[in-house]
């Protein structure tokens, strides 16, 4: 039995049924499709989201012997990726949303937002609360970081745009967080627009496109239980799922979120 | 002698490439080396510090640069590094049957134990298919909601079934260890554990005298919370003392919540065998027919033998080639000297180490503390006498944990030498399944280079090592400490006999 799709976008299969995508990056659990100019995450853990395909099953993705350029295709309700078929029901193409939801603070807001940065702080060792000061690595991408939060503008904002190691370099993790930060209590500021754009040619495409998708609110589920677990119910916990992404991704998100909703 | 490479539209998540980088600038004997995105930002990044190289300028933000300063050329850098990269790849052994579900698994293996080792927020939903499947389940994964896990093992004792964790991280189920265990002999001893290293240590020092395990059962750290209450400790009480095979039980655990104790103890009044009763930093009053209450591990392991019959040595107690060891090592002490550092990989290691020293040495400082002036204000900075676990969360975030990658330690061996008022390094090497293949092997550099930078200073450093493990272990028990004794460590037999010598080491013997 082939495995199964349990969340897609409309869009995505349309736009697959029309112009194909092709593999662009194979990884043990996931693997990324270029889908014109989007690239769509697709695994059994990803969580539900815009540009997410969600497989009812781990699938390694190495035993199919996929690479680069395979091509990906749709039809009669199956996705083909070379000798990989996902079958797809049509009770599980979705209509994704954006996220419209905004808060407000009220004093138990501002003492669970002050209990997630002691979380960030005493929970993980990259973060600008406190970070090996004698690794020039780290102390390179911090100051400049620190610059951003301390006084966030386009120019400060550019300078960390693409800093860091891996597919979401730590620069972009906190620029994500800050906006995500901004839209939950329904700020904007000006130059966000202009750094979206910036973001297409300064940085990975896939960290453009999360930048992107988190300035038109199109946010992975594991962001609304977060968002919502602090401002509905004072919890800090649901962010550690967010925490835990990556080497220092979580980290950098949960920094620039608390900096966006303070800005 | 610096070089570059670009790798054209090679994407690579930041978790591979930091290990990779750590352990390639290791192997090779690298300066530096540093994998970025080609951005304009990481390009200014390189520069500043002086790494940068022209080729990477035709490096575009989809394409990963690579950038190192190497001692003496090495032609093949770049080959090595392509090679370590793409071998995080290569997951599947050859005649290795791949199972993609718990259904499947159930289905062609007839498995009776699933091992849940996911991220925490998927964790509980894969338990529950696999109780559905009247399967046991080890939960590895932590980051699982105190709900779930009430929910959980609720389902489990309607069902008859265990549930050993979340965040568990040791078991050893008819001889079968899984996760981190030793290889310990089978026997009459059965055990039910709150705690991964306490279970670890009392089953080898059954083992290193003769007697033997019949299943050793971990319930994972919040089990006996208030909320959960003590649900798999009291169920795998009652499945130990319904098996025939076992005739003595030992239930280890951090003090539980009062509540939990009492229905604990309310349990053992009931239970037909002898039972060994281990709380670190606990003590409790009552007495219960066939129930020996203790309080360190090594007396667990002790109590357990002597109700199966086998009589042990003193294990705190020194002989006089230790002895003059301890003295050797103090004369050469400046006065400036006076701390103990630990640094554990063991989280129960580090408590009873804490439990043991407390009375010995004043005022003694731990991330695993519960009382609130024993709590390190920072465990990642040196004051006083520390002991560390370095398998807590802050040190792990995006990195194995030290019992799988002890490189991690090094680091801060390096940073506890350049202190001036450190006397002792208290080290624990945990062999077995699942933890590194030569622990020991991986540190002695880091100590090798601590002792370089205390004799800088005309300091001498004491390292006191204990390592938890059996001759059967891949790792090999002899073989691990006799490196340690050629590296000039003293080696403990028990993790409490090396928090001992550790306050001998300073003096503060009461």
């Amino acid at each position: 039995m082939n495995p199964k799709i349990l969340g897609i976008d409309r869009e995505i299969i349309e736009s697959l049924k029309v112009n194909g995508a092709e593999v662009q990056g194979v990884y043990t659990s996931t693997i990324h499709l270029l889908l014109n100019d989007l690239l769509i995450t697709v695994g059994h853990k990803v969580g539900y989201g815009k540009h997410h395909v969600v497989t009812d099953q781990a699938i390694d993705f190495y035993a199919y012997d996929l690479t680069t350029k395979t091509k990906v295709t749709y039809e009669k309700h199956q996705i083909k990726i070379g000798s990989l078929v996902l079958d797809v029901d049509e009770e599980n193409i979705r209509t994704y949303q954006p996220y419209l939801k905004t808060f407000r603070f009220n004093t138990n807001t501002l003492k669970t937002i002050s209990r997630l940065k002691d979380m960030v702080r005493d929970r993980h060792h990259y973060n600008v609360f406190s970070f090996p000061k004698d690794n020039p690595w780290l102390s390179y991408q911090f100051e400049k970081i620190d610059i951003f939060l301390h006084a966030p503008g386009l120019p400060s904002a550019l300078s960390i745009m693409g800093l860091g190691m891996g597919l979401t370099p730590l620069g972009d993790d906190i620029l994500t967080g800050f906006i995500l930060g901004l839209n939950t209590v329904n700020k904007t500021l000006p130059w966000i627009e202009t750094l979206i754009k910036e973001a297409k040619h300064k940085t990975s495409r896939l960290s453009y496109q999360n930048l992107n998708d988190t300035y038109h609110r199109f946010y992975p589920d594991i962001f609304i239980q977060m968002i919502e677990g602090l401002f509905m119910e004072n919890d800090i916990e649901k962010a550690t799922a967010i925490l835990k992404l990556g080497a220092s991704s979580g980290a950098g998100i949960l920094t620039g979120f608390i900096y966006g909703l303070m800005a | 002698m610096k070089d570059a490479k670009v790798l054209k539209n090679s994407y690579y998540d930041s978790v591979t490439l930091m290990s990779t980088t750590v352990q390639i600038k290791k192997d090779l004997g690298l300066n530096d080396l540093v994998m970025f995105m080609g951005t304009d930002m990481n390009k200014d990044m390189i520069k500043s510090v002086g790494l940068y190289h022209e080729s990477l300028d035709e490096a575009k933000p989809n394409d990963l640069m690579l950038a190192i300063d190497m001692q003496d050329t090495i032609d093949h850098w770049v080959d090595e590094v392509i090679k370590r990269l793409n071998s995080k790849k290569k997951t599947e052994k050859k005649g290795e049957q791949k199972l993609t579900s718990i259904h499947q698994a159930k289905d062609v293996l007839d498995a009776n134990i699933a091992v849940i080792s996911v991220p925490g927020i998927y964790a509980a939903h894969e338990a529950f298919k696999a109780l559905d499947e009247n399967m046991h389940v080890m939960m590895f994964s932590d980051n699982v909601s105190v709900e779930d896990e009430i929910k959980l093992k609720d389902y489990a004792i309607e069902k008859d079934l265990l549930v050993m964790g979340p965040d568990c991280g040791t078991a050893i189920i008819n001889g079968k260890g899984l996760c981190f265990a030793n290889q310990v002999k089978r026997g009459s001893i059965g055990l039910v554990a709150a705690s991964g290293t306490g279970l670890q240590e009392v089953t080898v020092i059954i083992d290193r005298f003769g007697g033997g395990i019949t299943q050793a059962i971990g319930v994972g750290g919040r089990d006996l919370s208030e909320a959960v209450g003590g649900k798999m400790m009291i169920k795998g009480l009652d499945a130990l003392d319904e098996d025939e095979d076992t005739k003595v039980i030992v239930l280890i655990s951090k003090p539980p919540h009062q509540t939990v104790l009492e229905k604990i103890k309310e349990r053992l009044k009931h239970v037909t065998k002898p039972v060994v009763l281990c709380l670190l930093d606990a003590h409790l009053d009552e007495k219960i027919d066939r129930v020996s209450f203790v309080s360190t591990l090594t007396d667990a392991a002790i109590e357990s033998l002597k109700l199966v019959g086998i009589k042990t040595p003193d294990l705190l107690a020194f002989d006089d080639q230790l002895k003059d060891q301890i003295k050797k090592n103090k004369q050469r002490f400046m006065p400036s000297q006076t701390k103990i550092k630990g640094l554990f990989c063991g989280g129960t290691l580090t408590a009873e180490t804490l439990s043991i020293l407390r009375p010995l040495v004043n005022k003694v400082t731990s991330n695993v503390a519960k009382k609130t002036d024993e709590k390190m204000k920072d465990p990642r900075v040196s004051d006083g006498h520390n002991l560390v676990d370095l398998g807590d969360d802050i040190f792990t975030q995006g990195k194995p944990h030290p019992m799988i990658e002890p490189t991690i330690r090094i680091d801060r061996i390096l940073q506890e030498a350049k202190n001036p008022e450190t006397a002792v390094i208290l080290l624990d090497f945990e062999l077995g399944l699942g933890s590194h293949e030569d622990p020991v092997g991986i540190t002695l550099s880091g100590i090798e280079d601590a002792k370089k930078i205390a004799a800088q200073e005309n300091r001498s450093l004491a390292f006191v090592g204990y390592v938890c493990g059996t001759e059967h272990d891949a790792q090999g028990l002899k073989k691990s400490e006799n490196l340690l004794k050629n590296a000039g460590v003293i080696v403990a037999k028990t993790n409490a006999q090396a928090a001992v010598i550790a306050a001998s080491l300073v003096n503060e013997v009461k």
